[in-house]
Parts: structure tokens; sequence; C-alpha cells
């Protein structure tokens, strides 16, 4: 895809919460089978250590960022390295609007934090259509 | 309370775009949570950069080891500049050359085979924490061999604006004038800051016990950068919450703030005991 014409999903890595794996799941789900035309996901840690492709990249591309808890290191990382953000989504948010989807397991979610992680990726896909639709990318 | 000196960091990338990077996620998952339980602990890598400074002392608390999913090596990197140089690294693609024949296809739902590798990658994850834990007991013996009566160094945060911080220096004083006169060494923070030697060599040169009245973590901040080795940590917030005791004031402890303080020195004087012993 050329630049800028493609919506970057940007999740943190989460390793230590269920939460951070709820957001995980719900970029490939994004970028794998709901939006793969339109979006790409990188990883956060280039951002982390500097890596100029990757600066480059989220500065000439729109980013949505999903962050597991509120310590929000994806949407930090991005804004720190200036990227294009226009969008952050936390998953802690979600799940107050659907208290009945408590994810357990950081490697392997239990079924609610499956059905947590498709939420999160319906929300996320709202906002990259209305981002297409209404604007350039 | 947190007993430092057996826990071993682990920091993987995040490796969100590649199929290494979920496989070096979950290895570092199955050392956690099945190999090594009791000896390790982990941070999300890019919580160093949006985190604080208590975050940065990671690498600093813990000896660590990076787990990398590519030759980019961001969770190496990203490591030794935030917060200090890693122990040692492992790099999923390194391990993936014993394996000639496996291909990495997904980085969402790993097949059999791919769990099998996750597995082995574990398992040299673990044989790194095995070694880094070996380098901590050799270095606590020759730090029993400096010291000649085995004696631990405790520095409070001693906060003056906070009822939690007036808990840290009775809790210390406690220790060190009562329940382990002869084996703990009480360190106050302004000498040190003040660069007296004779406090600065002592903190460089024993297993030192920290405590904290509040999320600021000065003590184990201040200690972290003056270049000594935190083999414990007691955060008081967590004590008082687990005692369910409040002092009435930041200068007054009254009835329940003696009671926790009271509570805080026999933890820190169990460590004390813990640390003379493995010393």
């Amino acid at each position: 895809m050329p630049k800028g014409e493609y919506i970057l999903i940007i999740p943190c890595s989460g390793i230590g919460k269920s939460l951070g794996t709820v957001g995980r799941k719900a970029t490939y789900k994004v970028v794998d089978e709901l939006r793969p035309k339109n979006t790409r996901t990188t990883c956060l840690a280039l951002l982390t250590m500097g890596d100029q492709d990757t600066l480059r990249m989220i500065r000439e591309n729109p980013c949505i960022t999903i962050d597991g808890c509120p310590a929000k290191c994806a949407q930090k990382n991005v804004e720190a390295s200036n990227g294009r953000l226009i969008r952050s989504f936390s998953v802690t948010d979600t799940l107050r609007n659907h208290r009945d989807l408590k994810p357990d397991g950081i490697i392997e979610l239990n079924p609610e934090g499956h059905e947590l992680a498709n939420v999160v990726a319906r929300e996320v896909v709202k906002i990259i259509d209305e981002t297409k639709n209404g604007k350039s990318l | 309370m947190t007993l430092t000196k057996w826990k071993v960091g682990i920091v993987s990338c995040s490796g969100e775009e590649i199929p290494e990077g979920t496989i070096s996620r979950v290895a570092t998952r199955l050392v956690l949570d099945k190999l090594r339980p009791d000896e390790t602990v982990t941070i999300c890598l890019p919580l160093f950069l949006a985190g604080g400074e208590g975050e940065r002392t990671f690498a600093k608390l813990f000896p660590t080891i990076t787990v990398d999913g590519c030759e980019k090596r961001c969770a190496e990197i990203g490591t030794e500049k935030y917060s200090g140089k890693p122990f040692a690294t492992v790099v999923v693609t390194d391990v993936l050359k014993k394996c000639p024949n496996l291909t990495l296809k997904s980085r969402d739902k790993l097949s059999a085979e791919e769990w099998k590798f996750a597995e082995k990658v574990a398992e040299e994850i673990a044989k790194k924490v095995d070694e880094a834990s070996s380098r901590q007991d050799e270095q606590l013996r020759s730090e029993k061999q400096w010291t000649e009566k085995g004696k631990i160094v405790v520095v409070a945060c001693a906060g003056m604006d906070k009822p939690l911080g007036l808990v840290t220096s009775a809790s210390v004083f406690k220790v060190v004038e009562a329940l382990r006169p002869q084996k703990a060494e009480l360190v106050c923070i302004p000498p040190l800051l003040a660069g007296v030697s004779t406090y600065s060599e002592l903190i460089k040169n024993l297993p030192v016990i920290t405590v904290d009245g509040c999320a600021e973590r000065c003590a184990t901040k201040l200690i972290v950068k003056s270049g000594g080795k935190i083999r414990g940590r007691i955060f008081v917030p967590d004590s008082a919450k687990k005692h369910n005791l409040l002092p009435e004031s930041a200068s007054h402890l009254g009835p329940n703030g003696e009671k926790l303080a009271e509570n805080i020195a026999e933890e820190i004087a169990s460590m004390v005991d813990s640390l003379t012993q493995e010393t």
C-alpha cells in the first residue's frame, strides 16, 4: 500500500494483563479479517526504541491505538513519536460498557475475552469507516 | 513485602507485526506462568517510554532477560536505552535456525507446531533465568564476604509530608533499635544526597532494604541512582491496606499507626533474617 493510504492499528504490548491480550486480538481482528485492505499494524516496541522507518510510517499514516490499561502505553508512545494519532481506544472503557465480558487469561483468552475483543474491533472499524468515507487518509 | 534478590526480570518485545513477535510473547508468558513462576517478573516494554522513573528502574532492580522476535532487538535496545543493560537476550529467529523445517506463519492463532516451538524458546529463556539466578547467588556470597557480620542496610523514605512517611521512619527505628540491632544498619537519605562517602560505601557494598511511603518510591529510586543493591522492598501503602491500619497524621502516629509500624517492622526483620541466612 502506498504511504498515507492505510490506517495503522497499534495495540499496547500488554504482556502483564488479559486486557492487553484483548487489545492485541482486536487489532488482528481488524487488520486480518474486518478491514485488511485499509489497515496495517506495526510493532509498538519499534517506537519505543526509536526505529526510523517506523517513526516515518506513523507520521505519514493515520494511527489508531488500542490500550489495555490506563498506563496507555500505545497512545503515549505514538504521541511521544509525533505520530498522526486520530483516535485512541482503551479496552477498560469498552469493558465498562460490557461488564459481562470480563476477560481472563493472557496467552489464551476465555470466551468473554474473545467477545470483548470483537466489540473493541467493531468500535475501531466504525472509526476506520468514518475516516475513509468522510476524509482523505 | 517484596524480596527482590531471587527475581529475574523478563522483557519481551511486543512484536505485533510478525509471527516471531507472538512467539516471543507466548514464550515469555510460559516462563512467567509455568516454568519459573516464583523466580520471574515482567514489565511491558513500551512502559519504559510511557511510564515514569519508577518503571525505568526495572532493569536496575532485576537482572533482566530480553526476548526479541527479530534481529531488530527492540526489547534489548529499548531496555538498555531506558532502564539498564540486560543480563542476556534470547532472539526467536536465532532459535528458529535450529529448526530448519519450521516456518512460522501465524501471528495470532498458533498451530500445534508453533506452540511446540514457543515451548522450546521458553526453555531457552528459562536457562538464562537460571544463569541469572546463580549469578545473583555469587554476588550475594561476595556481599557476605565484604560485610563479615552479615549486616543489612535499611533505608526509609521518611517522607515528612505524608502520614505513611512517618510510618516508614517509625518502622525502621523499631528494627535497628529493638528487633534486629545486630543485623540491621540504618542509613538516612540526606547524607546520601549530600554524598557522604561512609554512607554511599555502605549502600554499595551491603544488601539494602528500602521502605517507601508513597508511589514516588523515593528511597528505592535514590538507592538505584546511587548504585546500591536492593534486595528487599517494602511499600507501606500496600502494608496499610493489608493490615487495614492508618496513622492519624503526618506528625502523630496514633494507636493504629503505631500498630502498623510494628507490623511493618516485623516484616522488615523477617526480610533481614532471610537475607542474612541466604548470604
